[in-house]
């Protein structure tokens, strides 16, 4: 993602180059695939010709929506409850010196707990439904974004906090006239972990629930050696995270260019 | 006078002392409470095992639990290791040659938006149910942060440094092995710290969808027997292991800062 | 005709400059939003002449540096040094610039003889030279230690040594100490003057400080900014070896003030 907010901040390095060897390169491979299959190289049901995951995805359009609208809105909304109770958090650490103190080698200990592997308790608590993916989804993604944003919210210039307190500034004035608009960036490249690992949790949940959504499709489809179906399903999960991912980029330009002034270049 | 100081002492390193165990205590009270809460009220050790209970279960499993390590950890090591490699490799050769920087990079980058992990049940279909599908996903997802950091770390040296070399009359080679491949090491070690995590997901998931063994297996053996103590237990060893792998990047990184003499 | 006359004027030049830039112009970004960098320079150094080219910030000194470094190449004109062409960067060719862009992992006796790494000369034949010219520097107590334990100082005092280590003929120097305090400046100003008493290198120095340029030179060249141009050539005339007593002096105060109103002739 930030490759590709860099290219669209020097466009000037966009030469004819740079646009033709990439699509040339992946028209090789798709070249290569499609005469892989259709010399038998491979069997249909390892790599099925790029024709037939188009045809698969025309054919089942409707179909696919479905399963992709109830992924896009349970990332969502996990990645909402997420952020809003990790930026919560991350205040709080950074308001409150005890708090700080107390919670924060806690969470630094908890993010080496792998969080993927406690997929099947959450069944356990919120059953086989939305709930249980958007809870997975939340527990994963919220160590990144309050360790993150507490570091952004933490490290502000000390001359600049000592230019606070020698203006006899509040300690909430600090907070959101200083601290936040320099912890920033740092906050949203912990949300930008923070959204892959929402999606990570709802697709894997999907998996494990097996009830709805593109990774139940997946793993589905998966199962009955329909591997068209699969790569079918997969282009439509990247079209989710980059629905997802456009709109996090563009909350994030607003606020920079907002805050700072200079991110408009 | 000297009580004075002592008294003096005492009051300013009391708050410190209490500061450096504030997440102890605040850890052990969540303990507490918890292991109290559910006895209290009686709950379903099946749905929320109190804190003994899973050191029980620890204690009674041990044997089951230390012999499934080895498949999981094997696995996430082998597929870190290979991801690194390969990894290294590739973004070697692409700060090398534009030419096959300009013709992959964006097809990476533009491949590492599709969540990967929905690419799980696939690398079973394609490698089967052992574990070179396991130790293939791993690989497919650790070896990104690799590629992409390494990248930006090898573009990232010091445009001074690159004209002294041109100065030198240094060969592309030289300049890469000699100045860039080293000063892009900090950029690999926090890339490695990734990709081990990840690796470690990458093993999980494989397990989940397919396994007969591992801890991971185990964790879905215990959940299927509603056996809540087993699974966090289990969960309990893969912070181990997780933590063993991470120590030892955290320990290389240390290494390298002493070797950049940042640190005596 | 014409052309037979520039031909011996180069001729000629050739024979006493050692480092010539002719008629030299740099645009960056040709096209509808360029630069033009340095326009119309013409510079001569005779071989162990010390030269400073001095001017503000952003007049095109260091740019004129580079392409004599065979780093960048002129838009017009050209770049001889010792008779020949400048095309790409030469070996006898030292740069040192504003940074002293030392290796971190390296100790100072190891980040000297890089270039001798980089040049795949024979290591033996100069590690004790090395030695010798950090000792000269004042250095031999940190032969291993790294740039990190080092102060901004000494860290230039190692690059000085990187620049002589494998004997280039020219040394061209890009504000090297322009980043050091004032003390510590002056200081590397003497270990400057006292090392090109030995070496007798042909040098150019940029610099935006006059009294650093007035010390240093044998000649002060003052460019004017935007583009850069060189409006004065001003020959010193102190005998060498020089130190630092000749900065109190009224004759030496005199010269400085006279560069500094060119300078501000120009705003």
């Amino acid at each position: 993602m930030d490759f590709i907010l860099n290219q669209l901040r020097n466009r000037a390095e966009l030469s004819p180059r740079r646009i033709i060897l990439p699509l040339l390169f992946l028209s090789c491979v798709i070249y290569l695939w499609q005469y892989a299959v259709d010399q038998k190289v491979v069997p249909v049901i390892i790599l099925p010709p790029p024709m037939d995951v188009v045809h698969v995805i025309t054919q089942n359009r409707d179909f696919m929506i479905g399963h992709a609208v109830s992924t896009l809105y349970e990332c969502f909304i996990a990645f909402l409850c997420a952020t809003l109770l990790g930026l919560s958090v991350s205040s709080l650490i950074t308001i409150s010196y005890i708090a700080r103190k107390a919670v924060y080698p806690n969470l630094v200990l908890f993010q080496l707990i792998p969080v993927i592997a406690l997929a099947p308790l959450f069944i356990l608590w919120f059953g086989v439904g939305t709930e249980a993916r958007v809870a997975y989804g939340i527990c994963l993604a919220i160590f990144p974004i309050v360790v993150s944003s507490s570091t952004g919210l933490l490290n502000t210039g000390d001359t600049y906090l000592k230019l606070c307190s020698s203006l006899t500034a509040s300690r909430w004035q600090t907070f959101s006239q200083v601290r936040l608009p320099f912890a920033l960036p740092l906050i949203f490249t912990g949300l930008r972990i923070g959204l892959t690992l929402t999606i990570i949790g709802v697709v894997v949940g999907e998996f494990v629930t097996a009830q709805q959504g593109i990774g139940y499709l997946i793993s589905f489809a998966a199962s009955g050696l329909e591997t068209a179906i699969a790569l079918a399903a997969i282009s439509f999960l990247l079209f989710v995270g980059l629905i997802l991912f456009t709109g996090l980029v563009v909350v994030e330009f607003t606020l920079l260019r907002m805050f700072s002034g200079q991110s408009g270049q | 006078m000297n009580l004075s100081i002592i008294s003096q002492a005492r009051r300013s390193s009391f708050p410190t002392l209490l500061f450096s165990l504030l997440p102890v205590l605040l850890f052990g009270t969540v303990l507490s409470f918890w292991e109290f809460v559910v006895w209290y009220t009686d709950y379903p050790k099946s749905i929320l095992p109190r804190p003994s209970a899973i050191a029980l279960a620890i204690f009674d499993n041990w044997d089951l639990l230390t012999s499934n390590i080895i498949p999981t950890a094997s696995v996430a090591l082998g597929g870190f290791l290979i991801a690194t490699l390969v990894g290294l490799t590739l973004s070697l050769l692409m700060a090398y040659s534009t030419w096959t920087k300009d013709a992959l990079y964006p097809n990476i980058v533009g491949f590492q938006i599709v969540p990967k992990i929905a690419w799980a049940p696939l690398f079973v279909l394609w490698l089967g149910i052992e574990f070179q599908s396991r130790l293939g996903f791993a690989v497919f997802i650790s070896i990104f942060p690799i590629i992409i950091s390494m990248t930006a770390g090898l573009k990232n040296t010091d445009p001074t440094l690159i004209r002294l070399c041109d100065s030198l009359t240094a060969t592309k080679l030289q300049t890469l092995f000699l100045v860039r491949f080293p000063f892009a090491l900090p950029y690999l070690i926090s890339a490695m710290k990734m990709s081990i995590t990840l690796a470690m997901i990458g093993v999980i998931v494989g397990e989940f969808i397919t396994s007969q063994e591992g801890l991971g297996f185990l964790i879905l053996v215990a959940f299927g027997k509603l056996e809540t103590d087993l699974m966090l237990a289990s969960v309990l060893f893969l912070c181990a292991v997780g933590l063993f792998f991470y120590s030892i990047i955290a320990f290389a990184s240390y290494r390298l800062e002493i070797w950049f003499g940042n640190k005596k | 005709m014409c052309d037979g006359l520039s031909m011996l004027d180069q001729a000629t030049s050739r024979s006493d400059a050692y480092v010539h830039a002719d008629g030299v112009q740099k645009i960056f970004n040709p096209g509808p939003k360029q630069t033009l960098a340095v326009d119309g320079i013409d510079c001569r150094v005779k071989e162990g002449e010390f030269v400073s080219l001095l001017g503000p910030s952003g007049c095109g000194k260091s740019t004129l540096l580079m392409m004599i470094a065979g780093l960048e190449t002129p838009t017009k004109g050209g770049v001889f040094v010792g008779g020949a062409p400048m095309q790409k960067p030469r070996e006898d060719i030292g740069l040192m610039f504003q940074d002293s862009t030392l290796l971190p992992w390296k100790s100072s006796i190891e980040n000297v003889m890089f270039p001798i790494r980089i040049l795949r000369r024979d290591r033996k034949e100069y590690e004790e030279k090395a030695k010798e010219l950090l000792k000269r520097v004042g250095l031999d107590q940190f032969l291993d230690k790294k740039p990190a334990q080092l102060s901004g100082g000494m860290r230039q005092r190692v690059a000085i040594c990187r620049a002589l280590i494998y004997d280039p003929d020219v040394l061209l120097m890009d504000e090297p100490f322009s980043a050091l305090d004032a003390i510590t400046r002056d200081e590397m100003n003497q270990v400057l003057m006292n090392l090109w008493q030995d070496f007798k290198k042909t040098g150019l120095f940029v610099t935006h400080s006059i009294r650093e340029a007035v010390f240093l030179s044998d000649r002060v060249l003052v460019m004017s900014a935007r583009p850069g141009t060189i409006i004065e050539d001003l020959e010193v005339p102190f005998p060498r070896p020089r130190d630092f007593s000749l900065v109190e002096t009224p004759e030496f105060n005199e010269i400085c003030g006279y560069l500094r109103g060119k300078i501000d002739a120009q705003h």
